[in-house]
């Protein structure tokens, strides 16, 4: 008798759904710290 | 939710403004009285006008009509000093659209699928690296305060550094601000550009 054939299975791993921390972009700052963004000691 | 930088006749102003050099105006506006107006870069002064309109344009000629307060809206301070020894100068709240569209534009160099450089403006490389260590300056000092990550500006393709760059001067420009008079370290309401406030910043 053949062996009944399995499919291989992956061990499952953990995976958060989203990035758990996100980069912070300038547009999520206060309005306060983009004016100081702005670095209106440099140049335009 | 008003500003708190902003007069409550400033916010009112507002609200009917529509370009940006309306907008600006309007945040100049400390008090308005029975036939005077008092600006915040000069509160300990009160302004004499007698507008023909009751509007925000009939207010705003009515200030160009008296020497001294077209003077005055000549002359604004760009910048003030940090609030603290450990905070960076920052631009003066009358000038908050234009560090809200900056703000708005460096976020596009990060994600925007198209961020083209400005034809007309050119810059040596050099500066662009000023500038971009300049924007990351407060990112990662705010970026510390929250502890997160901030964007690396210096980790953009060099063509979005040059962009961004670029597009700063251009936005700085539409109010009244070239390198030239950057020096002087004074911009004028009336030389603010009369187009809209653009899309891409969220009122």
């Amino acid at each position: 008798m053949p062996q009944p054939t399995t499919t291989p299975v992956r061990t499952p791993v953990e995976t958060p759904a989203v990035e758990p921390n996100p980069k912070l972009l300038p547009a999520q700052i206060c309005p306060q710290q983009k004016r100081e963004m702005a670095s209106p000691d440099v140049s335009p | 939710m008003s500003d708190p930088e902003l007069s409550i006749a400033g916010w009112l102003l507002l609200r009917n403004a529509h370009t940006l050099r309306e907008r600006a105006f309007s945040r100049t506006v400390e008090a308005l009285d029975h036939d005077s107006i008092k600006f915040v870069h000069t509160s300990d002064q009160v302004f004499q006008i007698h507008p023909v309109e009751p509007s925000l344009t009939g207010l705003m000629a009515a200030c160009s009509a008296n020497t001294w307060s077209r003077d005055r809206l000549g002359n604004i301070p760009i910048s003030r000093p940090g609030r603290s020894a450990l905070s960076d100068p920052e631009l003066v709240p009358m000038l908050q659209d234009l560090a809200d569209i900056l703000a708005s534009e460096a976020g596009q160099a990060f994600t925007s699928s198209y961020y083209p450089c400005i034809p007309d403006v050119q810059m040596p490389h050099q500066h662009v690296q000023i500038v971009m260590q300049a924007l990351q300056r407060e990112m990662d000092r705010e970026g510390k305060s929250r502890q997160r990550h901030p964007v690396e500006f210096l980790a953009l393709p060099k063509e979005r550094q040059r962009a961004l760059a670029e597009r700063r001067r251009w936005w700085f420009q539409k109010f009244s601000i070239t390198p030239e008079c950057w020096v002087t370290g004074h911009w004028s309401v009336w030389d603010v550009s009369e187009e809209a406030m653009p899309e891409m910043v969220v009122a």
